[in-house]
């Protein structure tokens, strides 16, 4: 008996794996980081069966899980990464110590490499988070107003804006109010035309966070 | 010098270093570059046209997590934001079908499609039909169709799930057995 016994039928599986069948109403998906070890083996077997318990009900995890297990493949295939850090890394990491200086430089320094591989997932979807106004029409940097969808009542938002090569202009937090106004002067050194790149994250009364995508606008 | 403004009242000037006078263009550029390979590698051809998107979304975050710590990103913490954003983007695609431009596009580029738009409506009834009849599947059966479903082979189900060989391999052709029976009393033909 051989593999080449099971029906191979791409149809079937690619229907499995269409991302447009969502979970039934009230389940909840598996964050990214509980499919992405699902695919490469990394969960004991309970916490493995519920993932796939899901996937069978949810093609759009089904499709997630997929990429995350032929990135784990790909992984596999390509040579052992030799890990020696970047000439930039080091760069990076020379200034952050030196701006360390002063405090207690080598226990909280590993701490911080240590939480630096952790997985940087997004929470939770934000999908409602969305502008309020047309991004597609310029902003004054005078009257640089940003306006977002509201959540309910008692939410709070940070915003941050960035210039296109992602130096951190402005931001605002916990702001109660679903807009921000970007101070002018933030904005004094950009030429006409120039984009920024905004994204809002929401606090809701409940504990949850959820993000944004990335939108942007352009300055006049 | 970075302006931050807290609960719609005062507007300061930042005291920590920002990303600007911590990193230069050189480093944000190889950063870039680093990010767009991770998510080339993450991001499935059907999702292509959404690259770009992905990439700005894995930027943002990193830019967030540098201004709290200033780390280095090591080639699996890019992978893993990229694949977090891909999934982001696949998640946030589908809650769109109900808009009819946005379906027509999830359809189009979804790896179930094809030319042919009753081959594609088809797809979509068919996947309906397999998670319905999945449900009626004994778990061990289940879970190995499931694997199968997702293009694992008969040995390395068989290695996931701790089984034998000839189990794994009598759980996935009878459970696609019955897994087609249910399609066809479905009138569904795969």
């Amino acid at each position: 008996m051989n593999t080449r016994d099971v029906p191979n039928d791409d149809t079937l599986r690619r229907a499995f794996t269409a991302p447009f069948r969502p979970a039934r109403e009230g389940a909840d998906c598996p964050p990214p980081e509980t499919l992405w070890s699902s695919a490469r083996e990394e969960l004991v077997h309970r916490d493995d069966d519920e993932v796939l318990t899901h996937i069978g009900e949810c093609g759009v995890c089904a499709a997630a899980w997929q990429v995350a297990r032929d990135l784990a493949i790909d992984s596999a295939e390509q040579p052992a990464p030799v890990h020696v850090r970047s000439a930039a890394g080091w760069r990076w990491m020379a200034v952050a110590a030196a701006i360390l200086v002063g405090l207690a430089v080598g226990v909280p320094m590993f701490m911080e490499m240590q939480e630096s591989t952790a997985p940087v997932f997004r929470t939770a979807e934000g999908d409602w988070l969305q502008p309020t106004f047309d991004v597609n029409e310029p902003l004054a940097r005078d009257r640089c107003m940003l306006r977002w969808a509201s959540g309910p009542e008692g939410t709070t938002y940070h915003v941050r804006i960035t210039s296109e090569t992602l130096d951190l202009l402005a931001q605002g937090k916990w702001l109660q109010s679903a807009e921000f106004l970007v101070p002018a002067s933030a904005l004094e050194d950009l030429p006409d035309g120039a984009r920024i790149f905004w994204q809002v994250s929401a606090r809701l009364p409940d504990g949850r966070k959820v993000d944004s995508t990335t939108f942007i606008s352009t300055i006049e | 010098m970075v302006r931050e403004q807290r609960g719609g009242g005062d507007t300061m000037s930042r005291t920590s270093p920002t990303w600007a006078e911590v990193v230069s263009r050189e480093d944000v550029e190889a950063l870039r570059s680093r990010v767009v390979r991770a998510v080339r590698r993450a991001c499935p051809a059907w999702l292509r046209n959404r690259a770009e998107d992905i990439v700005q979304n894995v930027l943002m975050q990193l830019l967030a997590k540098r201004c709290e710590t200033n780390p280095s990103f090591s080639a699996i913490y890019l992978e893993k934001a990229a694949y977090g954003a891909t999934v982001d983007e696949i998640r946030r695609l589908s809650r769109t079908k109900e808009n009819p431009v946005a379906n027509e596009e999830l359809i189009e580029a979804a790896p179930a499609s094809s030319a042919d738009p009753e081959r594609s409506a088809s797809s979509l009834e068919i996947g309906e039909g397999i998670h319905e009849c999945l449900a009626g599947l004994a778990r061990p059966r289940r879970l190995a169709v499931t694997l199968w479903l997702l293009g694992c082979g008969v040995p390395e189900i068989a290695r996931r799930r701790a089984w034998s060989f000839k189990r794994t391999h009598n759980l996935v052709y009878r459970g696609l057995d019955n897994l087609r029976a249910c399609l066809l009393r479905k009138g569904l033909q795969p």
